[in-house]
């Protein structure tokens, strides 16, 4: 039994991680090539959530048409708030500290508007799924997150592609360790950098509807991205291997605690464990595992 | 005077002792900081649980306030300062998070959520405004004295000012210390002007305000500072606006601030005594001018 509880425990864990890994591969893109913390990243989540839920409400269609919805509107809806938000600032080459307080302004805005606009009530959505878990063994497995877990996979596949095997790929790796000289070598940063938010919007896109799914739509669910932040942290900054890593290794940390010692303390522990790998290993689990850190520019 | 526009004023003056703080931290030395709530919820929480577990009057429970948070910022501030721009701001984040969630866990002594009772309203608006008034002469001398220039140093260019001979490592810890002093003074005086506190008054949305204000008003402008704190803490006050519609407008205010104008409204501008001089003898010179043409 004990065994048992065990086991369950570290496939929440799992789950949990999988929903990380998502939202901080996402984050980590972004932090690669502009260098800040982009935490409009979380509203992104949010809205797709909400454009998911009118979209399977009203047309009555299934998961995969949401899901497409969701990722094309995810990464239309970043590509915006880069347009708007920080492209002005990036001309003016202001400091990235100021990229950094307006991506939070921008997510508290569009967390605040939803709120005045629509209340803080939750939205449910329909099933999409045929079962919500699958019980093994005395074990209770969630579809959605196994889904997530796929989606997780399937993405990470698809964007590694991306990277290493075409133009625009090798295009963002190049802007990922200098925004400059590949400007003088002819390519087109502001497409580069409009690509690669399309790419996090996207994959946004689908945590929003799988958190959605999971956890409801409200208007904090962007909040999450505070977890992906310090999952991002401890994977050692912009690597996107080291981020997935530490994705799963925060979601089995914070079950654990959260089961073994209470929710209270959870929080705590994870902010100390990223102020601890910060003031110690700055480079992260990318640095311990020897993947080299930095940027997207290494293997997973 | 009456009672509800006192009230109004007692807020607006602790708001803004605590945007002073930040101006000293974010808007002189460049240090973008959560933390200042988590040192204004242990100058309240101790200036409260002063009064009501141990019966000692305000001034005692301000100054153990005080003491707290400098002995805390210590700590905090040895850790997280060695990080930089967007990891201090979270590491910092991750404080008042802390210290809010041990506020909530120790409920048998704090209260926990339900928060703490009974505090007499003994702050009056004089004494908030005195208070206040030493604050400001203390950040303006700090700002055109040495130490604000090395703050300005620091700021524009961290690695050139540890050059120059400024222990930048030092300098920061002290800026952080004194801000920490000024958000534990809000916090005792919120403390004794709602009658009632709980952990949930420090959060996330109360940083965003003070951080707004700063950015608003100017980052190196303390009349910006003031006057952006007076007036985007009075108008939702007068104009009635629930508290998601404040923050649409502050986030909004602060989204358009940065694309269109990052040095904020007032830029470097500063009030002084010798500039209102010289524009009212200007003004007599241009009218008796005016009077013989």
């Amino acid at each position: 039994m004990v065994k048992c509880l065990l086991l369950q425990q570290i496939i929440n864990g799992l789950s949990l991680g999988s929903v990380y890994a998502l939202i901080a591969v996402g984050f980590a893109l972004v932090f690669s090539i502009l260098k800040f913390s982009n935490f409009s990243h979380g509203s992104v989540i949010m809205l797709s959530a909400y454009l998911g839920l009118w979209f399977s409400n009203n047309f009555n269609v299934g998961l995969l048409p949401t899901l497409l919805v969701c990722i094309l509107g995810g990464g239309t809806l970043a590509v915006i708030i880069e347009k708007i938000g920080f492209k002005p600032i990036r001309d003016k080459e202001g400091p990235l500290i100021y990229l950094f307080v307006v991506s939070i302004a921008i997510s508290m805005f569009l967390q605040y508007l939803m709120t005045a606009l629509l209340g803080g009530r939750f939205f449910i959505y329909k099933p999409l799924l045929k079962t919500s878990a699958w019980r093994v063994a005395g074990l209770t497995i969630p579809v959605v997150n196994l889904a997530m877990l796929g989606a997780s996979v399937i993405a990470l596949a698809i964007l590694l592609y991306v990277l290493y095997r075409t133009t625009i790929g090798i295009a963002i790796r190049a802007a990922s360790t200098d925004l400059f000289t590949p400007n003088l070598l002819g390519i087109n940063i502001d497409l580069v950098v409009s690509v690669t938010f399309f790419i996090s919007g996207a994959l946004a896109g689908i945590s929003g509807l799988f958190l959605g799914m999971s956890l409801n739509v409200y208007p904090q669910l962007g909040g999450l991205v505070m977890k992906a932040f310090i999952a991002t942290v401890i994977g050692g900054l912009g690597s996107l291997g080291g981020a997935v890593i530490a994705s799963f290794m925060l979601g089995l940390l914070e079950t654990m605690i959260t089961a073994y010692i209470g929710g209270a303390v959870t929080p705590m522990v994870s902010f100390a464990v990223m102020i601890l790998f910060l003031l110690f290993k700055p480079e992260g689990v990318a640095g311990l595992l020897g993947l080299s850190s930095g940027t997207t520019t290494q293997k997973l | 005077m009456s009672s509800y526009l006192t009230s109004v004023l007692i807020f607006t003056g602790i708001n803004l002792i605590a945007v002073l703080g930040m101006f000293l931290l974010m808007g002189l030395t460049g240090l973008l900081s959560f933390g200042q709530v988590g040192f204004m919820a242990i100058g309240a929480y101790a200036a409260a649980l002063g009064y009501t577990k141990f019966g000692l009057p305000f001034g005692i429970g301000l100054l153990i306030g005080i003491v707290i948070s400098l002995l805390v910022g210590l700590v905090i501030g040895t850790v997280t300062l060695k990080l930089k721009n967007d990891y201090f701001a979270l590491a910092t984040y991750g404080f008042s998070e802390v210290i809010k969630n041990v506020l909530i866990y120790f409920s048998s002594f704090t209260g926990g959520s339900m928060g703490v009772f009974g505090i007499p309203a003994s702050v009056t608006l004089p004494l908030v405004a005195v208070i206040f008034l030493v604050g400001l002469v203390i950040t303006r001398n700090f700002k055109v004295t040495k130490l604000g220039r090395n703050s300005l140093a620091i700021r524009n260019d961290e690695l050139a000012a540890q050059v120059m001979g400024i222990n930048v490592f030092k300098h920061k810890l002290s800026v952080f210390l004194l801000s920490a002093v000024f958000g534990s003074v809000a916090g005792s005086l919120l403390a004794f002007a709602t009658y009632y506190i709980e952990p949930n008054l420090f959060d996330w949305n109360r940083s965003i305000s003070l951080i707004v204000i700063v950015f608003f008003g100017g980052i190196n402008s303390l009349t910006g500072a003031v006057t952006a704190g007076l007036a985007l803490t009075l108008l939702p006050e007068v104009l009635h606006f629930g508290a998601e519609w404040r923050m649409v407008i502050y986030t909004f205010i602060i989204i358009v601030t940065m694309i269109f104008r990052p040095t904020g409204l007032f830029g470097r501008w500063e009030i002084s005594g010798r500039q209102m001089m010289d524009w009212f003898r200007n003004r007599g010179q241009r009218s008796a001018a005016r009077g013989r043409g």
